[in-house]
């Protein structure tokens, strides 16, 4: 046993020295771009403008906008994405279901899809299929597409990202349905618990862990969301779904501002920092030791 | 023992001649990176660059962005280290945020046989030649001879009831679609390449000392724009680059608002009319727009070596047989020089023919989108979206969203 402190040290190293080199030390270099302005090109044309960068954010009337969109956007998949995912993880961990691990397959795979090649399938899908079937049915009031009105853009992001995510966060809920103890699963039945009271008051409280990892997943993954973005409404119409991320990438590699976009991809950081470690901290709590 | 004699004597001849190898090498570079922008030509280009092998040896190694932003990868190439010998890029704002990354090219005994008007397109204002333009590119009005007689439509009055008619009949007239620049950017480029001096025209803009509702050209436009919106059978806002090319060559609709890289897209159809291109009569406009839409441009951080090397590539392109057979033939370019011209030119797709017939009756107006500020096309398009998406949006609503965006980039 003495031994395995190094050990320990010399499996560990290559992947803090990868974590090192590939995100602690650019993030930090990172920081002290967003005291400069530069096209991110020109050699020697960095300009030293102080705070000015992070003074310039809050009269930044679309970030303040995209902020809202990224919040709306979040809420909603965060919600829909977990409730969905454990639905269907009730579902294929039933006892009835023919065919339980087909079903579980089926769902996970649209995780397999990257999300621009995603993003430009339901693209087709809400512009031309789900437009097409409804001509075809006579539902003349649902002939537009989704994603030339804000609001159902909006829509159609967060149903093509559950469609996306929730055979993701399924595996992991399956996994903590399949960890309760089935004396306790067991006592429930005898005492002749209904469906819902054994969701709520015997299966959630006993999933916490389980929940805790997937709302971290989720809220994480939809803040930063941007293949999806891109690929399915590119921001539009008007830039009513443009997210966070886009946001920044356009200062940045559109705009050239390399500087004013590090500044803002920083308080990004700490925008998700501070909800994500809210969240865990939240969940944490609620957690039961058995 | 005899045996490793000669072994020995053998290893050290080889590694002899190897050294010898090394000491010629570093006269001449004997590997060039090139970065290609143009996604449609890369397969042909690197067979091209196969046949620069064999003939000279000098290895000329390809990286291009295929399906990514092109533009973050270059400028990821670009500063990460100087290993990029010659990228392309498109004149205008683009080669200005390049500056630093621009070598001129005055030296390049092409240059001599280059016509002067593609060649004042890719200089700079201090007067440095950026690059060797590719070809020129024209667009306006693609059309369908059996539907569209352009004698028809020479003002808004005329193109408004053309517009109408088709939409009468249930079928688009013209046909825009979603991507930026199909949507918006190049349409609003013509008015300002109308003006005297585009460049200075658009500056005072994204300086905000000009309003665009207040200059007849622009006022014209958003009327033309407006007649496009209210005769839209398809929503331009959800159709594709693909689905209007091919209404096109289908016959569903007579007119595009494209340029002759479109005549591409036409080959998986069996099209069986005429066509050609024509002027957007905004203000009874007879020019289309046609200029250089990108040039190669060889890197000055590298080394002097690579840079002849480079150079020398490019010479080739352009001056050998083998070069102008791709340039022309397979990249489909329209030859810059006038002896090729007059070779090469009957290879010419329809569309690149009537963009060199415009250029030779000088009937042009340049690309104004090379002094749009970089980026710009990503707000352009969000205002096109809530003009198609807001049926009562007016033209002047729209005027002043425009000039607004301009004058963000001041």
């Amino acid at each position: 046993m003495k031994r395995g402190k190094g050990w320990y040290a010399l499996f560990v190293f290559p992947l803090v020295a990868v974590f090192l080199v590939v995100n602690i030390i650019p993030f930090i270099i990172g920081i002290g771009y967003t005291f400069i302005e530069w096209d991110g090109l020109t050699p020697g044309a960095q300009k030293y403008v102080g705070l000015d960068n992070f003074i310039r954010i809050f009269s930044d009337a679309q970030f303040g906008r995209d902020i809202g969109h990224t919040l709306t956007y979040t809420g909603m998949a965060l919600v829909g994405i977990n409730v969905v995912g454990l639905a269907f993880a009730l579902i294929v961990t039933s006892r009835w279901l023919y065919g339980r691990n087909a079903a579980r397959a089926m769902l996970f795979m649209p995780y397999l899809i990257g999300g621009l090649i995603l993003g430009f399938i339901w693209k087709y899908i809400y512009n031309n299929a789900l437009p097409d079937i409804a001509n075809s049915l006579g539902l003349t009031g649902l002939t537009g597409s989704m994603l030339t009105t804000p609001s159902s853009a909006m829509l159609a992001m967060v149903i093509t990202d559950i469609w996306k995510s929730a055979g993701y966060v399924m595996i992991v809920y399956i996994t903590g349905l399949q960890a309760i103890p089935d004396e306790v699963m067991e006592a429930a039945r005898v005492d002749g618990v209904g469906f819902w009271s054994n969701l709520f008051q015997v299966k959630l409280p006993l999933l916490m862990p389980a929940i805790t990892i997937c709302l971290f997943m989720t809220l994480s993954a939809s803040f930063k969301i941007y293949d999806l973005n891109l690929a399915l409404t590119g921001g539009g119409p008007s830039k009513s779904t443009q997210m966070l991320a886009m946001n920044i990438y356009n200062e940045i590699f559109a705009r050239s501002n390399f500087g004013y976009g590090q500044a803002k991809a920083f308080l990004f950081f700490i925008f998700i920092a501070v909800f994500t470690l809210a969240q865990v901290s939240v969940t944490r709590k609620r957690e039961v030791v058995m | 023992m005899k045996g490793k004699k000669i072994l020995a004597l053998a290893l050290s001849a080889v590694m002899l001649m190897s050294l010898i190898g090394l000491a010629m090498a570093e006269t001449k570079a004997e590997k060039i990176l090139i970065y290609v922008g143009k996604g449609e030509i890369v397969d042909d280009f690197k067979a091209l660059t196969d046949l620069y092998k064999q003939e000279t040896g000098v290895s000329v190694e390809m990286v291009s962005a295929a399906g990514e932003d092109g533009g973050a990868l270059l400028r990821n190439y670009l500063t990460a280290d100087n290993s990029l010998t010659i990228f392309t890029t498109s004149p205008g704002a683009n080669a200005k945020t390049f500056d630093a990354f621009i070598a001129d090219m005055s030296d390049l005994p092409v240059v001599q046989e280059i016509s002067k008007g593609a060649l004042d397109a890719v200089t700079s204002e201090d007067g440095k030649l950026q690059g060797i333009p590719f070809t020129v590119e024209g667009y306006g009005f693609v059309y369908n001879k059996d539907l569209v007689d352009p004698a028809k439509i020479t003002d808004l009055a005329s193109f408004t009831t053309y517009m109408e008619e088709a939409k009468a009949k249930g079928v688009d007239g013209l046909m825009l679609s979603a991507e930026n620049y199909f949507l918006i950017v190049h349409m609003l480029a013509l008015p300002f390449a109308m003006q005297d001096d585009p460049e200075a025209f658009t500056a005072s803009v994204v300086n905000g000392e000009v309003q665009l509702r207040d200059v007849e050209a622009f006022q014209e436009w958003a009327k033309f724009y407006d007649v496009i919106r209210k005769n839209a059978v398809a929503d331009p806002l959800t159709t594709s680059y693909d689905q209007a090319t091919g209404a096109f060559a289908t016959g569903k609709t007579g007119l595009l608002h494209q340029g002759n890289w479109a005549f591409s897209m036409f080959a998986d159809y069996d099209v069986t009319f005429e066509m050609g291109i024509m002027p957007v009569p905004i203000l009874g406009n007879d020019r289309i727009s046609a200029s250089v839409p990108g040039m190669w441009v060889v890197n000055p951080n590298a080394t002097a070596e690579e840079q002849k090397a480079a150079k020398d590539f490019i010479n080739w392109m352009y001056t050998s047989e083998i070069g102008k057979d791709y340039l022309y033939s397979k990249f489909q370019f329209i030859p810059l020089i006038d002896a090729d011209l007059e070779k090469y030119g009957e290879n010419l797709d329809p569309l690149s023919t009537a963009v060199q017939k415009f250029i030779s009756d000088d009937k042009t107006v340049p690309f104004a989108t090379a002094y749009f500020p970089s980026g710009i096309d990503v707000d352009l398009v969000a205002i096109a979206q809530g003009f198609f998406g807001d049926p009562n949006m007016t033209t002047d609503q729209l005027l002043d969203s425009i000039t607004e965006t301009f004058a963000e980039y001041n």
